[in-house]
């Protein structure tokens, strides 16, 4: 694989916010100054979202499938919360999961971590640590990250 | 965490052999921290003062830092070692785009945290990083709304950063703030949610290195003037042989639909894939609004996306909360990352089609893998 070289700009340095900045975008200039807090994606819809079916569920709704092969394409999905260890998750579990976010562990491709939004006010359970045995997710909820650690840190709310 | 859960993202690195992720806490401040094995009973491992509280990540913008964006990757001119990047908006500034930067030790320390560029308000910022497995260069790119779109969007200028000295310093020839990728109109973040029930506030942007090129892809929303349609497009970034990036020409994912919260990755052998939502249908067509997420294939470096995967085609949970112009059902962001020629995906997505026995949206997991021959030959 080619290494590549970049040539470093020499001119590039680090400010500090409280510098007011003009920048010459096509005429356009931006200012360091107090932004506007609606635009911030905090705080977070906690809200959970969970109903009963209606028939459009079943007759609208469809996946891709566990083992799906088209034009030298393969391809799996699976929901987490139903292919799982807990057989009894699928009929527990309300919470909303938005937001998710997926880490591979590249020495270990079975070793996957995806987090998601358990969108309850100080519900606990953080993430899904999900390696693949046989046919099935296995999946381990662990506690808030937060609020353990080496010599039990605390977290600063 | 009261008030929480709150944004979160996740990476593993190549050599260190740990799971770094960053959490947002109310407050609004970043924490970020290691571990060596997320299978187990939790154990983060957090840089800790003397009274072992944690370190925040964010040197900056302290109670308003918002949606940190983690990544881990080559430190530059260190063979084998990784440095930590975590991306975050500073709302005590325009906002600022901040990254910190820790070497890849067991707890991280975050020593650097410059500023790559600004936003403008009126939008979420929708910062975001990419970094190139080979050199180690790293990416932020966001969001500057420039002025009214028409109708009721935002025109906004898509940004790219770059710093190829693990954060330290940033910049591009003449563009010491990032340059403009692209220029578009966007339906975000309030008016109107999309598909009614999903408040974009994590920006419509996100891109990936080619691991075999050093290329930059970028994916962003484009509003059709006419049609109103926010659409997807692409430009393709390269060495133009001065040290900077030319930009290549605008290519669309999608045809004429409604899409946002896009994701992209690059497989090692320059496979592109994007994931992305669209919104199908609202009501009254349909007693819920309908989301279909997909995933497009482009074994051409982006000129055409051939191939296509509906991953599920699913209704929400919940309809229009005409009070809350922030209601999201699905969220700021989805991932999808690859990892040698295999893509990784996840994505919010309800569970009754896959079997469950009420509305619900669950975390989705998808794996693809795909023959480079089986398309268009790459260029």
């Amino acid at each position: 694989m080619k290494v590549r070289r970049y040539r470093f700009y020499g001119d590039a340095r680090a400010f500090t916010s409280t510098v007011l900045l003009a920048v010459a975008i096509a005429g356009f200039v931006v200012t360091s100054a107090k932004a506007d807090d609606k635009m911030r994606s905090s705080p977070p819809d906690t809200k959970s979202y969970s109903r009963p079916l209606v028939p459009e569920d079943l007759t609208l709704g469809k996946t891709a499938g566990t083992a799906g092969q088209a034009a030298g394409v393969n391809f799996s999905v699976v929901d987490t919360v139903v292919n799982n260890t807990n057989p009894n998750l699928q009929f527990t579990d309300a919470f909303n999961d938005g937001e998710t976010s997926i880490a591979v562990n590249p020495l270990h491709q079975n070793e996957i971590v995806i987090t998601a939004f358990f969108g309850c006010l100080g519900c606990r359970r953080t993430a899904l640590v999900i390696k693949k045995r046989g046919r099935n997710l296995d999946e381990r909820v662990y506690d808030q990250p937060a609020t353990r650690g080496r010599g039990r840190a605390r977290l600063p709310m | 965490m009261p008030g929480c859960p709150c944004d979160q993202t996740v990476d593993f690195g190549s050599f260190f052999n740990r799971l770094a992720g960053t959490f947002l806490t109310f407050a609004t401040n970043v924490y970020s921290a290691f571990t060596a094995n997320p299978a187990t009973f939790p154990s983060f491992h957090y840089l800790l003062d003397l009274n072992g509280v944690a370190i925040s990540t964010n040197s900056s913008g302290i109670n308003f830092a918002d949606q940190p964006w983690l990544l881990v990757g080559p430190q530059p001119g260190v063979i084998g070692g990784e440095n930590v990047y975590v991306a975050y908006d500073d709302f005590s500034g325009a906002p600022d785009m901040h990254v910190a930067v820790a070497a890849a030790t067991d707890p991280p320390s975050f020593t650097i945290d410059n500023i790559s560029g600004f936003s403008t308000g009126f939008v979420n910022p929708g910062h975001r990083l990419a970094i190139d497995p080979v050199s180690g260069a790293v990416y932020s790119l966001f969001q500057q709304r420039i002025a009214p779109g028409l109708g009721l969007s935002q025109n906004i200028n898509y940004m790219l950063n770059r710093s190829t000295d693990g954060g330290v310093t940033w910049g591009l020839p003449g563009f010491p703030f990032g340059m403009v990728v692209a220029n578009a109109d966007s339906d975000q973040p309030f008016t109107p949610k999309f598909c009614t029930v999903n408040a974009l506030l994590g920006g419509v942007d996100h891109a990936a290195v080619d691991p075999q090129t050093g290329d930059v892809v970028y994916v962003y929303g484009n509003r059709d003037p006419t049609t109103g349609n926010n659409r997807l497009a692409v430009r393709r970034l390269t060495d133009d042989g001065m040290g900077g990036l030319s930009v290549g020409p605008e290519i669309f994912i999608t045809g004429q639909v409604q899409a946002a919260i896009p994701s992209v990755g690059i497989t090692d052998n320059g496979t592109i894939g994007v994931f992305y939502y669209t919104c199908d249908q609202v009501p009254p067509v349909s007693p819920f609004p309908v989301f279909t997420g997909h995933f497009a294939i482009s074994t051409d470096g982006g000129a055409t996306f051939h191939t296509g995967i509906d991953l599920e085609t699913f209704l929400s949970p919940e309809v229009d909360n005409i009070r809350d112009p922030r209601q999201r059902v699905l969220g700021d962001y989805m991932q999808v990352k690859a990892v040698g020629n295999t893509f990784f995906g996840s994505f919010t997505g309800n569970g009754a089609p896959f079997g469950r026995n009420i509305s619900n949206n669950d975390p989705i997991f998808y794996k693809v893998s795909v023959d480079p021959l089986a398309g268009i030959a790459r260029r």
